[in-house]
């Protein structure tokens, strides 16, 4: 019994009308032909050339894609993929885009948050791979999260020059059964992609049962409008050469490198999208592309990013629009509100993710501060991603067929009501209700005799010591120590030599 | 017959209301009128762009209008002091080079650094991202910079602050400059103690006061 995602139910909220998703689709293909899109990678820029596109090498631009051919590559992108956990009671089986939802955590959080409850304050250290390892454990045990992904950034190993994003995916692969998630940059070296790989490979028994069943899907944002950098190229060209589904996020930061309206920054990042997907089609044909539906805010005032802009909700839903309307593929989301603070986490996710589920985005990740993190906002998400679930899953209750309409016993019942309440109707009818599994339910008086205690600080991180108790099914001996020894090769060779960085010159 | 005071205050207005053809008009209107060219700058535009500077710090104002008040005093000031001879120039409150290190090609927190600076009477000079450490250096040296500014996004080219501040030290140049490290990998009080910068900051309205800080005692 496959123990992931809800199907959705009902019809998902609509910004735009279909001719004006038409429209914006078609601003996708225009800007591609005049604006073009930018690579840092001469490989890249080659490729485009053989898909018809104009490529100045100088710049590094590609126009002029023609459209016949980035439609067609698009419209082969698979719509039914599965993103295999390593027990396949955990695979996401994506069945095009607005079928069904998943939900996972996500960060990028480079710093961990240790919380000192005698002082109740804060301490802050680098992120390492324990942190990462540990934060999995939890994101393992929590049958609401789908998905495992990462919520740390490994701080420490990148400060010391190693291959950090090797060591990553080894936590996380290590510590989990289910899908593994963002797979990310490195600007280590492109043999870095390589190392990961065989890793991937140890769990899944070679190159073909991991095209089958992939355990990571491999992430790109790129900067500027339609810029992809080297590290993104170089990850870019991998995914190609080992079979990696993709999520691509293109970020039009508006208003500092995007354009202010959502409409314009919508079309930027579609073309991206439908360049990605389209190159992904031609030099990777049937592996699968889930396109980030962000359509990215950076704050004018302070330049950090700000998710709860009505930029990013209007784009976010045209762009669900466009991909599920027209393309018939899923999309993924992750939002954040550029914030450390427990509280405001609760208060930005809780709002941003509900709006995700009514706009229909197949993946939704619950994205906390990029920068420093208390696993307790893992508890914060469990209690966002099980009340989203809890809406879509019962959302059946609304339609009004006869036997939810219940006329018939409404007449029994009579106008006074109690005899609802031990009805066979209503007693067969328990699990629509909302269980929380955190939410602090005493009375007033009650609360007040416990010493008030705060939902984020208190409750929820006296929860966390219930979901650090799971322990994930371990890794069989034979395969974990082969990932041994392909973690100790790759670090070996790709750790930064002599204290410069690597693949650099610089003497020291 | 317009004043001194009117001549000043038109250009620092054109400042602080982002008017690059007023700018440019009150500039010239200056010169007609025979405003020294040093005034233009240092008692009028400098005036309005210090405002526009202070505003963004009490969060009055938005990153891109700090930019484009940079652009346009830096247009106006070259028109301004396009005649003046080098002895005669206005000393900039300090020189500063600054960009991503090698590796980053995050240079969106430089290049607000940079606008953010140039408004608080900074001479900067912006090289952009994925800058090695030998051109920060070659064009420090070129430009007799004060301070070099180095910024990372990501913890794995944080290490290369480190690098670059050894790099610095093994020229025999670390003490020439003041060495100033940032950018959203949040390089801490203990990551600039271990590679000796001199200051660092994650925001720039903090790097602004760090920067100040450090001219003040370098001129001590």
């Amino acid at each position: 019994m496959n123990k992931t995602g809800v199907f959705q139910r009902g019809t998902p909220w609509k910004a735009l009308s279909d001719d004006q998703v038409k429209i914006l689709d078609n601003a996708g293909y225009e800007i591609l032909r005049e604006v073009g899109v930018n690579f840092a990678d001469d490989e890249l820029l080659r490729m485009a050339a053989k898909m018809g596109g104009t490529v100045d090498y100088e710049k590094k631009i590609v126009k002029d894609m023609p459209e016949y051919v980035l439609r067609e590559q698009v419209a082969k992108a698979p719509r039914n993929f599965v993103c295999a956990g390593r027990d396949p009671e955990w695979d996401m089986i994506f069945e095009g885009g607005g079928r069904k939802q998943f939900w996972a955590p996500e960060s990028g959080a480079t710093d961990h948050l240790q919380w000192d409850p005698a002082k109740r304050t804060y301490s802050r250290r680098r992120a390492n791979a324990n942190d990462c390892a540990h934060a999995t454990r939890i994101i393992d045990g929590i049958n609401d999260f789908d998905s495992n992904c990462y919520v740390y950034d490994l701080g420490e190993e990148g400060q010391l020059g190693l291959p950090s994003e090797l060591i990553k995916l080894n936590a996380i692969l290590r510590n989990t059964t289910k899908f593994g998630a963002n797979y990310c940059t490195t600007v280590s070296d492109i043999r870095e992609h390589d190392y990961s790989q065989k890793l991937a490979e140890a769990i899944s028994g070679g190159p073909e049962e991991f095209r089958k069943r992939p355990l990571f899907w491999a992430v790109y944002n790129p900067l500027g409008t339609l810029q992809m950098n080297k590290f993104n190229s170089w990850s870019l060209r991998k995914s190609f050469e080992h079979h990696w589904p993709i999520m691509t996020g293109v970020a039009a930061a508006a208003p500092l490198v995007g354009p202010a309206t959502a409409a314009a920054n919508a079309a930027i990042t579609h073309a991206g999208l439908l360049w990605i997907t389209a190159m992904k089609g031609m030099y990777d044909p049937g592996t699968a592309v889930i396109n980030n539906n962000m359509v990215f805010c950076l704050d004018p005032f302070t330049g950090k990013g700000t998710l709860t802009s009505s930029h990013f909700m209007l784009g976010t839903v045209a762009m669900n629009q466009v991909w599920h309307g027209l393309y018939g593929l899923p999309t993924c989301q992750y939002t954040g509100v550029g914030t450390a603070s427990l509280d405001q986490e609760a208060f930005g996710l809780g709002m941003l993710m509900m709006m995700q589920m009514l706009y229909g985005t197949d993946m939704i990740m619950i994205q906390h501060s990029q920068e420093a993190l208390d696993p307790t906002t893992l508890v914060i998400a469990a209690e966002i991603a099980h009340y989203g679930k809890h809406i879509m899953s019962t959302f059946d209750q609304i339609v009004p067929t006869k036997e939810n309409l219940a006329l018939e016993l409404a007449k029994e019942v009579g106008a006074t009501g109690e005899g609802w309440m031990t009805s066979e109707f209503n007693m067969a009818r328990i699990d629509l209700f909302y269980k929380s599994l955190s939410l602090d339910q005493t009375p007033p008086d009650t609360w007040v005799k416990q010493g008030a205690p705060s939902w984020c600080h208190d409750i929820c991180r006296e929860k966390l010591k219930e979901y650090e108790k799971h322990e994930p099914v371990p890794m069989p001996k034979d395969i974990a120590e082969k990932m041994d020894a392909i973690l100790k090769e790759g670090t070996e060779l790709l750790k930064r030599q002599d204290g410069g960085p690597r693949g650099s010159n610089i003497p020291i | 017959m317009v004043t001194k005071e009117e001549l000043l205050e038109k250009l620092a207005k054109s400042i602080v209301t982002y008017n690059e053809a007023a700018a440019m008009a009150a500039v010239k209107e200056s010169f007609e009128n025979g405003l020294p060219p040093v005034d233009i700058v240092t008692k009028g535009l400098s005036v309005g762009i210090r405002q526009v500077g202070e505003r963004y710090g009490k969060g009055e104002v938005a990153i891109p209008f700090v930019m484009l008040a940079a652009k346009i005093m830096d247009k106006a000031t070259k028109e301004a002091l396009s005649k003046v001879p080098p002895d005669q120039m206005p000393k900039p409150l300090a020189t500063m080079v600054i960009g991503t290190v090698e590796g980053d090609i995050h240079d969106l927190g430089s290049s607000i650094v940079a606008a953010v600076f140039s408004a608080s009477g900074f001479k900067v000079y912006n090289l952009g991202h994925d800058v090695p450490a030998d051109t920060f250096i070659k064009r420090a040296e070129e430009v007799g910079a004060d301070i070099i500014g180095a910024s990372a996004l990501m913890t794995n080219t944080l290490q290369i602050q480190k690098v670059f501040g050894d790099r610095l030290t093994r020229l025999g140049l670390r003490e020439k400059y003041i060495y100033l490290v940032g950018g959203g990998a949040f390089p801490g009080a203990e990551w600039c103690e271990e590679i000796g910068a001199d200051g660092f900051a994650t925001d720039v309205t903090i790097g602004l006061e760090v920067a100040k800080k450090c001219v003040a005692e370098r001129n001590k």
